[in-house]
């Protein structure tokens, strides 16, 4: 499988001002696959949002390269370096209620990106928008209306138009539906399906729903503190868990199935995740891991695949 | 009969004889402009008091001398008007002010300069705010901190003494009007909270998703100030607006007083309600209609605020 | 005629809270809300109740309306009523000559960073019904609240008392709260979505938490959520809500492994499972809840459910007894519907 996109040791780090600085994505490397839907979870803290910014260019790398089909993407971007890849990476933001500019019709924002890059007639945006709003379920006519009058559902699926409508090859989905109620993010998952087929779509899904991250993606990645913990094929990765965290994590996650629960043991994790402005020397998680051995205090484990195992790990256990 | 003089006491024009050798009479008692009855008794060849007599009732402040009437255009020369007759004075509706001079074309020409002032100015400096404060948000770091501090050295600039600057400077000399420095120096001084107001608007505008995805899709800086940050402060601008035109226009009636705005006679709202203080007392129509006006005036502005400000925000207040 | 209702007095003993047709509305500009269109329910001690529902179903409502933290105009109960060990408490602050609300009832809520005074200390905050309800000194009471936040396992609970919410991270805040809730020792704790803002790992410190105080203090627990995992992991009884009214009521295993409901099973289906034997594919329900400025007369779910009846739209369905006390509001139960209700089970629900 053709690599579409790759970071390599990404790192970002904002600075805080008097020489505090927060390690919010250190030295990820992760390669997506043409096609391929991968999963980021994560808790707060983990830096998966940060990771997905970063990836897109809006927040500018301190160290490590991205590379989109072989090429690298540069360090900080400009309006020219964004006007160019608009058409290759585009993504879908979290907040259904602030991702769309109030004050411009939905008309004008689907547009927007049309407007933004070709010369295309009014005519023809507008044709186009009216087509994108069909497709993601809403009606053509609601063009001139504003998104104060629309539901989260309908919002979100305008915040998809609009980052679908330039037709890029790779899209970044920032917890589209954690502000959705339940019934809805169905809706909202199943488009994005369609979409991915129907377009070819390569995605990555970031949520800090597991299930849900399961039931969507191929490959599932667990980030913890800014660095990548684990990845894998996501039902395995959910199932058989290797990394401590993992472990906890989906034995943490709670199952819509009472007997799965009465059934389940009560290993919930210890304290309260470090802050990531010091982030400690060796395994950031080896201050809560069950598993913690003297090694996991002072030397950082490195992603390491697994033998026998379609599976990459950092943690000292292997 | 005496001589007319210059002087401005109250009098009543008895009689008026213009003829070789004859003198002209006049009573000039220093009056105050009430109603006053007078009797004229004629005497008899000896110098006694006959009786014959005439009691006119006469209110001093609507009287007026033949050669006043003529000055003032009220008649012609010619049309051979005695004492006593009645002449038409045009109507002041809205009283006449201590010098006589007519409230309501007062008003109207002091409304130029007030609003002028009141209006023009604001509109420049929160243009201007709007703009300094954007940039100043958008970019952020450390030309953000230096523009800030740059307003605030601005605030710290005592008002009064760049007044005093800027009309010297004009070469207005003192009795002069000083209208365009006044516009200058609050423009120049006033800018600094619609700037810090609208940066906050920014800071926080910023970091919405909409501004990204907007970015993702290719936009400019520019583009995206104009397009979508600037819109989306309007409701704030739209309040600091309402409240800078009657602080303008304030401040304009306190240079006035003062001597740093404009100067006697040119009228201006402020300058007038100064004036009708000192005679509030007796004549308060002096002091109410130019302080009316200015409350209408701003009452009228707070109102449009309100309802711009609500018709822009019915949309954004939907949006949680 | 006396002694039988002596005898069945006995045999059913009054409940530790029973709600009967509670109804609530609002004025509103663009008309009245009928928020809450006829709840019954009831809880006994040691007993978690959980309220699932979606935005908007009324279910927060319903609880706030209750210990009265619903502002009355422009909220307003129209009928029902609501007895805390037989004594009406709709509308009351006393009972008993202690406060319901706070005392009686406590409560958390969704958002632990916002429902705290951030100008108060942890410590003082939690001290603060002890003194106002059981009437203890300053002293007693902030020695009381460290105990408590003990008991709520916050790890140096002494230093942290003196702290203030900005120092503590979401979950201790959620401690806290719970803290201040029980501190007067409550016969009922009521959570509205303690969980929806947490972390998953964190979430599971929570519930447990609230399970082990429950089995310390034998409080009943109203839990309200949107999550079925939550309610799966913590519940005894389910009550499904939908537009203001509860449409299925049952214990945990008949909700989830017998569901009778088209709405309850057309949750489940849209969420996923991560059972590698019962995986399907989500079904989401079209369509949105109904305006409740002008509720339906019929079933409130009638426009998105796949079984629709024409009896649906005509009245609103009444409760079709199940299993003991498992009913479900929906007309498929009436033994004249033409449809059977073995249709709704869930494709692969366990035996």
């Amino acid at each position: 499988m053709t690599v579409l996109l790759e970071s390599i040791e990404l790192t970002k780090h904002f600075s805080m001002g008097k020489g505090r600085t927060v390690h919010a994505v250190d030295q990820v490397t992760l390669a997506i696959a043409e096609k391929e839907i991968v999963g980021l979870v994560g808790e707060s803290g983990s830096g998966k949002s940060t990771f997905g910014k970063t990836l897109v260019g809006l927040h500018s790398k301190t160290a490590g390269q991205v590379k989109f089909k072989g090429k690298v993407l540069p360090q900080k971007y400009r309006s020219g370096d964004f006007q160019r890849m608009a058409t290759s990476m585009q993504m879908i933001f979290q907040d259904p209620y602030s991702s769309l500019n109030p004050r411009m019709t939905v008309g004008e924002i689907i547009g927007e990106g049309l407007r933004l890059h070709s010369a295309e007639t009014n005519a023809k945006v507008k044709e186009k928008t009216a087509e994108w709003l069909e497709r993601v379920g809403m009606h053509g006519d609601h063009m001139s209306r504003y998104p104060h009058e629309f539901s989260g559902g309908q919002r979100q699926r305008i915040g998809i138009a609009r980052a679908m409508i330039l037709e890029p090859e790779f899209v970044v989905c920032d917890e589209p539906i954690s502000a959705l109620d339940v019934s809805v993010q169905a809706q909202v998952i199943n488009l994005l399906g369609e979409l991915k087929d129907k377009m070819g779509l390569t995605l990555l899904f970031i949520a800090h729903d597991l299930s849900m991250v399961r039931y969507v993606s191929d490959r599932m990645a667990v980030m913890y503190l800014g660095s990548l913990v684990e990845i894998g094929p996501a039902d395995e990765v959910y199932f058989q868990p290797k990394h401590p965290y993992t472990e906890i994590l989906v034995n943490s996650n709670p199952e819509p199935d009472p007997e799965t629960e009465r059934g389940r043991l009560s290993t919930t994790i210890q304290g309260e995740i470090p802050s990531p402005i010091n982030v400690p020397e060796g395994c950031r998680f080896a201050s809560r891991c069950p598993k913690v051995m003297d090694v996991c205090k002072h030397e950082t484990p490195q992603l390491l695949p697994l033998k026998d195992l379609n599976r990459q790990v950092a943690c000292h256990l292997y | 009969m005496f001589p007319i003089g210059p002087e401005l006491a109250f009098g009543i024009p008895i009689i008026e004889f213009f003829d070789n050798g004859t003198l002209f009479f006049e009573d000039r008692l220093d009056l105050r402009p009430n109603t006053y009855y007078y009797s004229v008794v004629a005497l008899d060849s000896l110098g006694g008091l006959t009786t014959t007599y005439e009691t006119m009732e006469i209110n001093v402040s609507r009287v007026t001398t033949l050669s006043e009437a003529i000055d003032n255009g009220l008649i012609s020369a010619d049309e051979g008007l005695q004492i006593g007759d009645q002449v038409l004075l045009p109507l002041h509706p809205l009283g006449t002010d201590y010098l006589g001079r007519d409230m309501l074309a007062r008003l109207m020409a002091g409304g130029q300069v007030s609003l002028l002032i009141g209006i023009g100015a604001p509109f420049i400096f929160v243009l201007f705010g709007v703009a300094f404060g954007s940039i100043a948000g958008y970019i952020g770091g450390k030309v953000d901190q230096v523009m800030m501090r740059f307003a605030d050295f601005v605030v710290a600039l005592p008002f009064l003494l760049f007044m005093i600057l800027f009309k010297i400077s004009f070469g207005i000399g003192p009795g002069e009007s000083g209208v365009f420095p006044m516009l200058v120096a609050l423009v120049i001084l006033m800018w600094p909270a619609t700037a810090r107001l609208v940066r906050g608007q920014i800071l926080q505008i910023r970091e919405q998703g909409y501004i990204s995805a907007s970015q993702l899709l290719g936009a400019k800086t520019s583009y995206l100030i104009v397009r979508h940050m600037i819109p989306n402060t309007m409701g704030v601008v739209l309040v600091t607006l309402t409240f800078a035109i009657p602080s303008a226009i304030f401040t304009e009636a306190f240079l006035s007083f003062i001597g740093m705005g404009v100067a006697p006679p040119t009228p201006s709202w402020g300058s007038m309600s100064n004036e009708g203080i000192k005679n509030m007392l007796i004549s308060p129509h002096e002091l109410i209609f130019p302080a009316l006006f200015i409350s209408i005036t701003v009452l009228a502005f707070n109102l449009l605020g309100d309802g711009l400000r609500d018709a822009l925000d019915a949309r954004m207040r939907n949006t949680e | 005629m006396s002694e039988m209702s002596n005898v069945l007095h006995k045999k059913e003993q009054e409940p530790l809270l029973k709600v009967e047709g509670l109804e609530v509305e609002f004025d509103t500009y663009g008309g009245i809300v009928q928020a809450v269109r006829g709840v019954n329910f009831s809880i006994e001690a040691n007993e978690t109740l959980a309220i699932v529902g979606e935005s908007g179903c009324g279910k927060s409502v319903t609880v706030q309306s209750m210990i009265g933290l619903i502002p009355m105009p422009p909220g307003r109960i129209k009928a029902g009523s609501a007895r805390l060990r037989g004594r009406e408490i709709l509308g009351r602050e006393m009972i008993d000559g202690k406060a319901i609300r706070g005392s009686e009832i406590g409560m958390i809520f969704q958002d632990p960073m916002t429902s705290l005074n951030p100008t108060m200390t942890i410590g003082d905050q939690i001290a603060e019904p002890l003194q106002v309800h059981r009437g203890y000194s300053y002293r007693q009471a902030f020695s009381r609240a460290i105990e408590l936040l003990e008991m709520s396992k916050i790890p140096e609970a002494k230093d942290r008392a003196r702290q203030y919410p900005f120092e503590f991270s979401g979950g201790m805040l959620q401690r806290a709260m719970i803290a201040m809730a029980i501190s007067c020792k409550p016969s009922i704790l009521i959570a509205d979505e303690p969980t929806t803002a947490l972390d998953v790992t964190i979430q599971a410190q929570i519930l447990d938490l609230l399970k082990d105080l429950q089995a310390e203090t034998g409080m009943a627990i109203i839990l309200i959520t949107h999550d079925l995992g939550v309610v799966a992991r913590m519940a005894d009884e389910v009550a499904v809500m939908y537009a203001g009214k509860i449409v299925e009521h049952g214990n945990l295993d008949d909700v989830f492994y017998r569901s009778a409901h088209p709405y309850t099973v057309g949750l489940r289906e849209a969420m996923p499972t991560n059972d590698p034997v019962k995986q399907h594919k989500l079904e989401p329900i079209e369509g949105s809840p109904p305006d409740l400025f002008a509720p339906p007369k019929g079933c409130g779910y009638n426009p998105r459910c796949p079984y629709a009846m024409n009896a649906c739209e005509q009245k609103h369905p009444d409760e079709f007894y199940l299993l003991g006390k498992h009913y479900s509001r929906c007309w498929l139960h009436h033994p004249q519907s033409q449809q059977k209700p073995e249709s709704l089970y869930f494709k692969e629900s366990a035996s």
